[in-house]
């Protein structure tokens, strides 16, 4: 499991790739920045007119005190279109990176290979492609606008201020600025890991939710409500503590900020009116002043906030970087060429593979399967029988040796012109939610429904789906759980039959078939599998009876090859194995 | 019929906006915040503090300009200062608790509704569950709860404060001034107008949104539990992107609907805001001018101005993200309030099952509108092994299902020692019933806990205990860390058949007087099954079983066989009475010897 805090090491990297997310909407930067621009300069403008007509009332005179009112609400409403404008631009700019990012992601994820989604689980990758997309979508759009507008107010204002009176500009920027930057920073450097360790209990949270669904049935069958009652809540109390820690940093930090600003300006109008005694400055001065100030305060805690907003941002962006950068372990060579139509000829020379490489599950496998020979693999639960036929589609690669189809090494050829010709029967069967149809035609979204029916007849579930009010348009349950074991294996037989494919491979594909139902499918599969190459894992002998050829392994390495008439003759495992099994079935 | 196919199963995108009335929510919420009521007085007492001191504020600035600066007077003046300067500290400081204590209210909130939500799953049936994407109950407890979260404590408070302190500054600006307080505040009625507009534009979008979140999330958990096959059939790809393009460009269209509604609010409330202080400078000039108001009682007046129009621009922006929470609050109040189909009966008792004999008297099932069962009745002995076989799809799971009490029959009642089993709390009886089912779940968490998961009050001896008689000593220490090896996502870092004997050890340790094995040795290679079969044999003893099948070989522990056909009994007997008879049990049987007669397996 990658439950690695974020390093701060790549954390560099994060703006600038953010940065180019950004200006790929080009025209939608350069107008909400053009916006931002615009917004500013009109805001600026309502003190500098209450400025003049405070001055005038001051003076008594009243001839342009109306039009002085109208000034203030016609700008205010260009003000306010402006920043819709803005807001709306930047929205959508927002919706946009993070529609793409997640296209981006999603993409990614399915090239990585089978040994990342043994790592990383469910939680973690629904955070990522959901709330942490989110985070950096609403931050990149909304930041850089937030950025410029802020700096862009406080530059203008600073002179704005300056040529007011100096002195009393100085000072009050003397005083705020300095303060809001170091409160900033402590708070950040503190609430970074807080972050960290916040984002990696919520997909924890995730995860035990997700897991909590998919094994329900087996949770309420048990009585293991407590138990995930009892991992849930931790987690749940370790997702509040950390929220709680984060707040009450931001309760210690941000309050001074206010603190700061209160005093600055109870500051100016203290010192302004000590100038005014000295009619240093008009009275209309120093309500423009104290109004200018008042305009300064969002501006600079924008910067806090956008450093908050940062710190949260980074972990989030971190994450989703993490998993758009993780290489897939199984990789296409830049120069990988079409595999042609094969005939299915597979040698293993020397194949070591473990999934941990250290702790190898096959140690040295040298194997031959001619064109359209039928291969059963037999061992004991744990002899590498899985791990072998899982290489063959490149679902991992080995560590050492190489496999050769038709005399092609597989890394030497194109990840989809390989799996296109294999036809794969996983031991787990997963359906997906949607029609029987959609699920038989998976891996061929184009089928017609003839090759679809010949598929379900032949793995013998034809028959049930017409048996179903709405035939091959019933849709099936979330993970297929209310179909029955049987039908379910029998699902995904019929998937894999209708690619028609050259090679097929079979593991333990008929354990929960009853023996009935595991004959007739065997007695189909026999004429359709002819000139295909078969690999076959079971534990069920008429299932083994395809085969031509049986593989003994033991402690990932061939212990014994050849048919069952020399193996059973040479009385060694598998005489051993297959004694056991007619033994067992004996005492029936 | 076994197979209970659910056609009426929603698919991820059907998924409807539900709506629930507000005050319904409003005082649902309430009652959650219920036992923090200490401290949500304790922020309202900290607000209403803060409110005087906001009031006094602009008050403060208009003794400095009128008495100070005008006046000339410089004691006055530093006097006022001091004056404003305590006022804006102490503000600060009870700011600072003030935010404290919300932020605590939230992640109470949050904290607790994650707990009731997540309690009301492990409640819930399983019928509830199966039928509905998991993304979707995903969603709810991460990203619903989430929204509902800030926004409730933390709108309510404001809410509170923000009319108090528009209260306040109104009633001091009647004080100065009455006239030009009644113009100034004359537009309030179209922020309220707006308020109701906007409030409700922006339901019917964030419900929308909702929506969108959880088919998202439903899409991605989908894609990554399916994730092995999809990469197996190489061709479905572009589809698979295709339709996740879709719903994350839905998602984005009604995200940027709800930005338009959110960025029309502010820019709006401010054109009424500046309307009110055009009247301000027009009207208020004029006073001065004829000498009828001062130059700092216009400052002040600024300032309450402001001091009201924030809050209730607050408010009104409140009650727009509000909406956000709402929308979110709607689905976990809905959720919450789904009754479990299978739940303790007014009448259920702890009951404990001393003899474990089972009796199914003429029971009825269906899934919808297919029938499983019709009026089946069978009895199973106390310490007896039963064994039920049938061709896939007959109803041996339902079977399970029925007497785990996972689902509740439609006709007919099932008896365990006499009583019904509605008569038990489904703690007492799950708490002595175990299920091994086909597909060997495990979690995300060390083997020891998994083990555990069913009786965590398990020690690690007794957790070793079982496995040793089990005679599973082996397959631990093949593992690399032994019992704390943490099983991997979905379990694959070890085979299907290790999987099994975990899951199997799991129920074993709970010690149950009712053990169902459904298929639980299925994927077992036949030496492990064998050894484990000869465990059992001892383990068995004084325990009531059902042992699934379709391997005649797992059938042989039993005492006696029933022979299921289309929801329906078709044979019982003893094996060698079955062989007999030459019915369908017979047949079965046949398929399976006919290939131990015929060892020419690849001889051809």
């Amino acid at each position: 499991m990658i439950y690695v805090a974020y390093k701060g090491k790549s954390a560099k990297r994060i703006l600038p790739r953010l940065f180019k997310y950004l200006i790929a909407h080009k025209l939608l930067f350069t107008i909400s920045m053009t916006l931002v621009v615009v917004g500013v300069v009109v805001d600026l403008l309502l003190p500098w007119i209450s400025r003049d007509v405070i001055n005038n009332i001051f003076m008594g005179s009243t001839s342009n005190i109306w039009l002085y009112a109208a000034a203030i609400l016609g700008l205010t409403v260009l003000h306010g279109a402006i920043f819709f404008l803005r807001d709306y631009i930047s929205g959508l700019m927002s919706q946009k990176i993070s529609h793409n990012m997640r296209l981006q992601l999603y993409r990614h994820l399915q090239d990585l290979s089978y040994s990342f989604f043994d790592r990383v689980d469910v939680g973690q990758i629904i955070n990522r492609i959901t709330s942490d997309i989110d985070t950096i979508g609403n931050f990149i759009s909304s930041s850089v606008t937030q950025l410029l507008s802020s700096i862009l107010t406080i530059i203008l204002i600073s002179m704005i201020l300056i040529s007011i009176n100096v002195s009393m500009a100085l000072i009050s920027i003397s005083i705020t600025v300095p303060f809001i930057v170091i409160i900033s920073m402590v708070f950040a450097r503190f609430v970074r890991p807080i972050f960290d360790r916040r984002w990696v209990e919520q997909s924890r949270l995730n995860t035990v939710v997700a897991e909590s669904v998919s094994g329900f049935r087996v949770i309420k069958a048990l009585g293991m409500e407590n138990w995930a009652f009892t991992k849930f809540q931790s987690i749940n109390k370790q997702v509040y503590d950390l929220s709680m820690r984060s707040e009450k940093l931001a309760a210690r930090t941000w309050p001074f900020l206010n603190l700061v600003i209160g005093v600055a300006s109870a500051i100016v109008y203290l010192y302004g009116g000590l100038r005014f005694f000295n009619n240093e400055i008009t009275i209309g001065d120093l309500v423009a002043f104290s109004m200018y100030l008042g305009y300064l305060v969002w501006p600079i805690m924008s910067f806090g906030f956008l450093y908050a907003d940062y710190q949260r941002t980074s972990v989030s962006a971190g994450r989703v970087f993490e998993a758009l950068d993780a290489e897939p372990e199984v990789k296409e060579k830049p120069n990988a060429i079409e595999l042609p139509n094969i005939k299915g000829h597979v040698v293993f020379e020397n194949v070591v593979f473990g999934y941990d490489p250290n702790k190898p599950v096959l140690k040295g496998i040298n194997l031959e399967v001619r064109p359209g020979e039928k291969v059963a693999l037999v061992g004991a639960t744990g002899s590498g029988k899985s791990t072998l036929i899982k290489l063959i589609p490149r679902f991992y690669d080995p560590q050492k040796g190489r496999i050769l189809i038709d005399g092609y090494d597989i890394r030497d050829v194109k990840i989809d012109s390989l799996r296109k010709q294999i036809g794969f029967v996983h031991q787990d069967i997963f359906l997906f939610p949607m029609s029987i149809r959609e699920n038989i035609a998976y891996g061929k979204p184009d089928a017609t429904y003839e090759e679809i029916e010949k598929a379900a007849k032949i793995a013998r579930i034809h028959d049930f789906i017409m048996s179903l009010p709405e035939k091959y348009d019933t849709i099936i349950g979330e993970r297929g759980v209310t179909l029955s074991g049987g039908q379910r294996q029998r699902l995904a037989i019929a998937r894999a039959l209708i690619l028609n494919p050259r090679i097929l491979i079979l593991d333990d594909s008929t354990s929960s078939v009853d023996s009935e139902t595991e004959k007739e499918i065997c007695e189909a599969l026999k004429e359709l599998i002819k000139d295909k190459t078969v690999f076959i894992i079971t534990q069920r002998l008429s299932t083994l009876k395809l085969a031509d050829r049986i593989v003994v392994l033991d402690n990932g390495r061939i212990v014994e090859d050849g048919t069952h008439d020399e193996l059973i003759a040479k009385n060694g495992l598998y005489a051993k194995i297959y004694e056991s099994q007619i033994l067992g079935s004996r005492r029936v | 019929m076994a197979w209970h196919i659910m056609h009426q199963a929603e698919r991820a995108t059907d998924e409807k906006p539900v709506e629930v009335p507000t005050l319904t929510l409003i005082k649902w919420l309430l009652k959650i915040l219920a036992p923090m009521k200490f401290t949500v007085l304790a922020v309202v007492a900290i607000s209403i503090v803060n409110i005087g001191l906001n009031v006094v504020t602009p008050y403060l600035s208009k003794l400095i300009v009128d008495k100070g600066i005008i006046a000339m007077d410089v004691n006055a003046l530093v006097f006022y200062t001091i004056l404003a300067i305590l006022a804006i500290v102490i503000g600060a400081l009870l700011t600072a608790l003030r935010r404290y204590l919300t932020a605590y209210l939230n992640q109470r909130l949050l904290f607790d509704l994650r707990h009731k939500t997540f309690q009301h799953l492990m409640e819930i049936d399983v019928h509830y569950v199966t039928q509905r994407p998991s993304g979707r109950i995903i969603s709810l407890i991460t990203n619903d709860i989430a929204a509902i979260g800030e926004v409730v404590s933390m709108g309510a408070i404001e809410f509170l404060v923000g009319a108090s302190t528009i209260v306040g500054a109104i009633y001091m600006m009647t004080t100065m001034h009455l006239m030009l307080t009644l113009a100034v505040t004359s537009t309030i009625p179209i922020m309220l107008l707006l308020t109701r507009f906007f409030a409700k534009k922006a339901r019917e979008v964030f419900r929308e949104t909702r929506v969108k979140v959880s088919q998202l999330t439903s899409s991605v958990e989908q894609s990554v539990s399916g994730v092995r096959v999809a990469q197996a059939f190489t061709e479905r790809r572009n589809i698979d992107v295709q339709s996740f393009e879709r719903i994350s460009r839905e998602t984005m269209a009604t995200r940027v609907k709800a930005i338009l509604i959110s960025s029309l609010i502010r820019p709006s409330l401010d054109s009424v805001r500046a309307l009110s202080f055009a009247i301000l400078i027009g009207y208020g000039g004029l006073l001065i001018v004829s000498h009828e108001f001062t130059i700092g009682g216009l400052l002040a007046f600024y300032g309450y101005t402001e001091s009201f129009f924030r809050p209730i621009m607050m408010v009104v922006m409140f009650y727009t993200t509000l909406q956000s929470a709402l929308a979110a609050a709607e689905r976990v109040y809905t959720f919450l309030n789904s009754e479990p189909a299978v739940k303790d009966t007014p009448y259920a008792k702890d009951l404990e099952i001393n003899e474990g004999e089972i009796v199914v008297e003429n029971v009825s099932f269906s899934y919808g509108s297919n029938n499983v069962f019709e009026n089946i009745s069978f009895k199973v002995e106390a310490g007896e092994i039963l064994a039920i076989v049938g061709p896939t799809g007959a109803g041996k799971t339902t079977l399970a299902n029925l007497i785990m009490r996972l689902y509740d029959p439609q006709k007919g009642r099932i008896l365990i020692d006499g009583h019904d089993l509605r008569e038990f709390t489904l703690k007492s009886l799950r708490k002595a019933t175990a299920l091994v089912p086909q597909e060997p779940i495990l979690f995300n968490d060390t083997v020891l806990e998994n083990i555990r998961a069913g009786f965590p009050e398990a020690s690690r001896e007794q957790v070793e205990g079982v496995i040793k008689s089990l005679g599973l000593e082996k397959l631990i220490e093949s593992l690399p860390q032994g019992y704390d090896t943490v099983v991997a996502p979905g379990g694959e870092n070890l085979s299907v058949g290790q999987r099994q004997l975990i899951s199997f050890a799991r129920a074993m340790l709970k010690n149950p007087k009712i053990l169902i094995l459904d298929e639980a040795t299925s994927s077992l290679d036949s030496r492990t099954e064998s050894m484990i079969q000869e465990a059992m044999v001892k383990l068995l003893k004084g325990r009531t079983c059902i042992i699934i099948a379709h391997r005649l070989a797992t059938v042989k522990l039993a005492n006696r066989i029933i022979v299921l056909d289309n929801g329906k009994i078709v044979e019982e007997g003893t094996h060698e009475q079955l062989l007999r008879r030459g019915g369908l049990y017979a047949k079965l049987y046949e398929t399976q010897f006919g290939v131990l007669v015929q060892p020419s397996i690849g001889s051809s």
